[in-house]
């Protein structure tokens, strides 16, 4: 029914909260602004651990979607697991992206520049996207999850082509890099500091969200099961059938 | 606080969004049990 | 039989289809063509960029192209348990997948020689550096292909196939739209050594794509 136990999910849910308070404090007070790109930089503190954690949650389906694919693991734990991860993938991915223009404008005078982190995000984006739509729809648990699982393996292939492609061409066109919102590879001190807290804090929120997915995941599919139950058993009985129908649909999801 | 519209608009926004997910993520799963419950 | 015969099979049952139903001749490449009249009145020809543009332009209207012929693919086997009796045929899996891979991918490349003739003609590009582009553009096309029939499989017999093939399909082929179009770049502006990393990129990405196919096509089909 969960990932966690409950109490653990709570201790995890307040902790969180503490973490991404104090992040706030040393994101935007403690912290120095940096010499070249001023206060602007702040926004760093939030959008590298987004991306962390949207690249994490990726992973995870990913993983999850495999051990479903397996004959020997194949559980339902799998399959719940890799779509809620999915859910949350989205939401920081779509974070990160945000997060970077907010960055990009001030600093390099745009909203959107075709570097490869950029870029490789966006897609991303899309493949989680076109993952959530494809569970949406109406299908037996079990194809559903086979169908996903498949689908996210396939995306988790490509997102090293895409990288590695964009990767290239991008550096192939050296007149744009004037706009490479490139990570200063000297941060020290207190910058370096909050930038760790604030990846921490973010997995920290990550699990505790995860777990609560997950939770409303197994949840919906129980609801499923029941509808099903009850589908048939009215069907069953209003056709005065002794055996039930072979094919019943499963009720439209959200 | 220079560019203090994008930073302060960015951080906000993060916890709006996070805050809203959160909550909405509680409603969901209170309907899914309410629902469990009566079916 | 072995694969390559089981795949032929199926290949030419898709072309026979195609032969009498002439639905890719009188739709799908007019499509394309269209698509690229569209391009001139997006871009202004008298702007001097659709000459420069055009091997994004290309790519653009033969992935668009891919969607309608994948789209094509499956809805011929949607009626008269068509895909039943392909589950029932005892043909193997990756047999099937090739089969029906390489029937889009020979349409595709009817709509690649049409919409080269287009651009040269409607936008005043000059053909160069033969090899590598013929080569990008048959890597690319296997690679289309194959990620195509993959996600049509997944996506066959679903009332939202329509919409939901593009949303799957197009970002995870991304790759190949970015590697043919420098290809094709690189190729005409007569620098050859450029594309010929391109093309290998394409090459890899369409040995995956197939290998990958291949595996997963025959489970998907007993899903959907």
């Amino acid at each position: 029914m969960t990932l966690l136990n409950p109490r653990v999910s709570r201790i995890l849910g307040w902790a969180a909260l503490a973490a991404l308070a104090v992040l706030a404090v040393f994101g935007l007070w403690v912290a120095p602004p940096d010499r070249v790109q001023s206060d602007a930089q702040r926004l760093m503190y939030l959008h590298v651990p987004s991306a962390w954690i949207a690249y994490l949650a990726f992973g995870i389906t990913a993983m999850a979607s495999a051990l479903y694919l397996w004959r020997r693991t194949r559980s339902p734990v799998w399959d719940r697991l890799a779509a809620s991860s999915a859910e949350l993938g989205v939401l920081f991915t779509g974070l990160t992206l945000v997060l970077g223009s907010l960055w990009g404008r001030p600093v390099w005078g745009v909203w959107w520049a075709w570097d490869a982190r950029l870029v490789t995000t966006a897609v991303l984006f899309f493949l989680y996207v076109g993952y959530l739509a494809l569970r949406r729809v109406p299908a037996p648990i079990e194809a559903r999850a086979k169908r996903s699982a498949i689908a996210a393996l396939v995306a988790f292939a490509d997102v090293p082509i895409v990288h590695f492609s964009v990767d290239w061409w991008r550096t192939l066109h050296q007149q744009a890099t004037v706009f490479t919102p490139s990570l200063n590879a000297h941060i020290h001190g207190v910058m370096a500091f909050t930038l760790w807290w604030g990846v921490v804090a973010f997995t920290i929120l990550f699990v505790y969200l995860l777990d609560r997915r997950y939770r409303l995941e197994a949840l919906e599919e129980d609801l499923e099961a029941r509808e099903l139950t009850l589908a048939i058993e009215e069907r069953v009985q209003g056709a005065g059938l002794t055996a039930p129908p072979e094919h019943v649909e499963v009720g439209a999801r959200g | 606080m220079r560019f203090a519209e994008y930073v302060i608009g960015g951080w906000a926004l993060t916890a709006g969004a996070l805050a809203a997910y959160w909550l909405r993520l509680g409603a969901r799963i209170r309907r899914a049990e309410r629902l469990n419950r009566d079916a | 039989m072995n694969l390559i015969q089981e795949a032929l099979l199926v290949a030419g049952k898709d072309l026979r289809i195609e032969a009498r139903s002439r639905v890719t001749t009188q739709q799908v490449l007019p499509f394309g063509l269209i698509v690229l009249l569209l391009f001139a009145f997006a871009l202004d020809p008298d702007r001097g960029v659709l000459s420069r543009v055009a091997p994004g332009l290309f790519w653009v209207a033969v992935l668009l192209g891919t969607l309608l012929s994948i789209g094509r693919a499956f809805a011929i086997e949607a009626e008269n348990g068509a895909l039943d009796g392909l589950r029932l045929s005892g043909l193997d899996g990756s047999a099937l997948f090739l089969g029906k891979a390489g029937a889009v991918a020979v349409q595709l490349v009817a709509l690649e020689v049409l919409l080269t003739a287009g651009v040269v003609v409607l936008f005043n590009v000059g053909l160069g550096g033969i090899a590598p582009l013929v080569l990008a553009t048959i890597a690319a096309t296997v690679g289309l292909a194959a990620v195509g029939t993959l996600y049509g499989v997944l996506s066959a017999g679903l009332r939202v196939r329509e919409t939901l093939l593009p949303v799957l399909l197009l970002p995870v082929v991304a790759p190949v739209l970015l590697g043919a179009s420098r290809a094709w770049e690189a190729a005409i502006d007569g620098a050859s050594g450029d594309a010929w990393p391109w093309v290998a990129l394409l090459g890899i990405f369409a040995v995956l794509f197939t290998g990958i196919g291949m595996l997963v096509f025959g489970p998907l089909l007993e899903e959907s």
